[in-house]
């Protein structure tokens, strides 16, 4: 059994045009943990994020993907092992629900055959999981954001991957739908898969991350538990911001912003 | 069960709209007397009704149906890739290349370029689609299906240059403004069996391909990134598919001119009655050009007999009353608001 499911090692990366500069970065995320990326704007966090997506080309170093170089695989193996959700999705006009989300099983089925038995029986299991049951049928153009961002999700889980790539999952969502969102993150990633989520509400990565990879500047600042990563110091240096510390229900520290530097 | 139907429906459809424009026309020709001649027992019946069939209605019929068919799915490919309902393939710069090369053609004659059994102007029309496509592609950059609205912006460009160009040769060949207007407008009075040939030979396997891509088109109506992430190498089918599209539509419009509409039209009326699955979509999208096609054709030489009006003009007319509808019907649903 693999355990590191994701490695990179001194990868580098420069878009085309800018002088923005991305690593050197090294850094490995182990199987079912909950890793959150955190930083500001333009920190690099969803660079982060492409590259292991394998989206962004022309960078240097090297990334493996359960135990094996990203390279040497195909893309079709890519989307059976690694889900991605990027941010601000394009809708697909008129396609119903359960068919958008049966997409999910694209790297599995293969472009030439149709869903299967299996591959039904788990559309319909994500369906359920996610409430999503009395929209089946619904185009997922005239969806609210917080229900479109539930069938992305169930499509991306119903891929059964190893790897689950989010980038700002909870963006423009309520407190429910973002709740009920990292919730089952943290259950996925209970159950053996490796998430790696950039969040932006550092109380989120306090209170659901098992680890934060804190990203300033390009680089990989710091890497270990929340609690340890994520303080008020160190955060206030980077934002620019002042916060205070408190203890929630549960005893976990949390952040308050007291005010602005 | 529901989906076979509408599957068979449409080859029905099909070959009663074909028989129909068969038997009509100045001449009119009687349903049994098709079936007659058809199955060669012709006896007692006019020669010249043999000659009418077998020589004009029956190949540009069929050339109508093939014209209208590939147009329609390249319509699906173009519009499922860009993500964009109001796209179709002409925006690629098939349809004004085509008309550049049918217009260098028109006023310069250069009688060396005829390819098999396309005519001088139909191959010229074919070649100036295939450069401008191809030059759309490469001004598009490399980045072209990440962000659609460069390759579109590119191709509107490039359509603009186009157009300037012939008005300009207009300009310097006035007796021959005539001919390069009509030939734009649309026309499938001169087709006969080697352009049903040409036109099988081409837009047949390109649909036959695009159909065979369904999965993957879907996949990448999804958007770019999200197709990546589902395990396609978006750059690399996207281009698979505009090929196979520009190809089909640059054979039609060698044949028949930039008819317009169909493209845009088609894909959106059988999304509406039979959902957005992109396989399902081709090959439907398919039968529903051909029909539309056959029905404006025949409306085009029937309407006002024995002159003709140019196909083009019969399906625009049909389509922006429909665009129309489309766009404010349904809008809950968000079938156009893309």
């Amino acid at each position: 059994m693999v355990n590191t499911a994701v490695v990179l090692k001194q990868v580098t990366w420069r878009p085309p045009h800018g002088s923005f500069e991305f690593g050197p970065v090294s850094v490995a995320a182990e199987s079912g943990k909950f890793i959150a990326l955190v930083g500001p704007n333009g920190a690099g966090k969803s660079t982060l994020l492409n590259l292991v997506s394998g989206i962004l080309s022309g960078r240097d170093g090297q990334i493996e993907i359960s135990g094996k170089s990203m390279k040497e695989r195909t893309a079709r193996e890519r989307g059976r092992l690694m889900a991605f959700l990027s941010q601000d999705p394009e809708r697909p006009f008129g396609f119903p629900v359960t068919e958008y989300i049966g997409l999910g099983r694209f790297p599995h089925v293969g472009p030439f055959r149709n869903l299967g038995k299996k591959d039904r029986v788990i559309v319909d299991a994500e369906i359920k999981a996610w409430g999503l049951s009395s929209l089946r049928n619904r185009s997922v153009t005239g969806l609210s954001g917080g229900e479109f961002q539930r069938v992305r999700l169930a499509r991306a889980l119903a891929q059964e991957p190893r790897i689950l790539l989010l980038d700002e999952p909870g963006n423009h969502l309520d407190l429910s739908s973002r709740t009920e969102i990292l919730n089952r993150l943290k259950q996925e990633a209970q159950s053996g898969r490796c998430v790696i989520a950039v969040l932006h509400d550092v109380n989120d990565a306090l209170l659901y991350a098992d680890q934060v990879w804190l990203v300033s500047g390009g680089r990989l600042l710091k890497t270990g538990k929340p609690q340890d990563v994520l303080n008020p110091v160190r955060l206030a240096e980077i934002y620019g911001v002042e916060l205070v510390p408190f203890n929630s229900q549960d005893g976990l520290m949390m952040l308050g912003v007291l005010s602005t530097q | 069960m529901k989906e076979r139907k509408i599957s068979i429906a449409g080859i029905f459809v099909l070959a009663a709209v074909i028989l129909l424009a068969v038997s009509y026309g100045s001449v009119r020709i009687p349903l049994p007397d098709i079936i007659s001649i058809l199955t060669g027992n012709s006896e007692g019946l006019p020669e010249t009704w043999k000659l009418i069939l077998w020589r004009i209605r029956i190949p540009r019929t069929l050339a109508a149906a093939l014209v209208g068919g590939v147009l329609a799915t390249g319509g699906v490919a173009t519009q499922g890739l860009f993500r964009n309902p109001l796209s179709e393939p002409y925006l690629l710069g098939i349809s004004s290349g085509a008309a550049l090369g049918a217009t260098i053609a028109i006023v310069a004659a250069p009688s060396f370029l005829s390819a098999a059994g396309l005519g001088v102007i139909g191959t010229a029309a074919f070649l100036g689609a295939m450069v401008v496509t191809f030059t759309v592609f490469i001004a598009a950059g490399k980045g072209a299906f990440k962000l659609p609205s460069t390759l579109l912006l590119s191709g509107i460009a490039i359509a603009f240059l186009c157009q300037a160009v012939i008005w300009l040769l207009m300009t310097y060949n006035r007796d021959q403004v005539e001919r390069i207007t009509f030939w734009t407008l649309g026309s499938l009075s001169s087709a006969g069996w080697s352009k049903v040939l040409w036109l099988s030979a081409i837009t047949i396997p390109s649909t036959i391909v695009l159909a065979s891509m369904g999965r993957v088109i879907d996949v990448l109506s999804t958007g770019y990134d999200s197709a990546h992430g589902l395990g396609l190498r978006p750059q690399r089918s996207a281009a698979v598919i505009l090929a196979f599209t520009a190809l089909g539509t640059a054979a039609a419009v060698a044949v028949s001119g930039s008819i317009g509409f169909i493209g845009l039209m088609v894909p959106h009326a059988v999304r509406l009655l039979g959902g957005p699955s992109h396989r399902k979509l081709v090959i439907r999208s398919w039968f529903g050009g051909a029909i539309l096609l056959v029905l404006a054709d025949l409306a085009a030489r029937t309407i006002n007999p024995p002159g003709e009006i140019p196909v083009g003009i019969v399906t625009a007319l049909l389509g922006a009353p429909f665009l129309l509808i489309l766009a404010r019907g349904k809008k809950g649903e968000g079938r156009l608001d893309g």
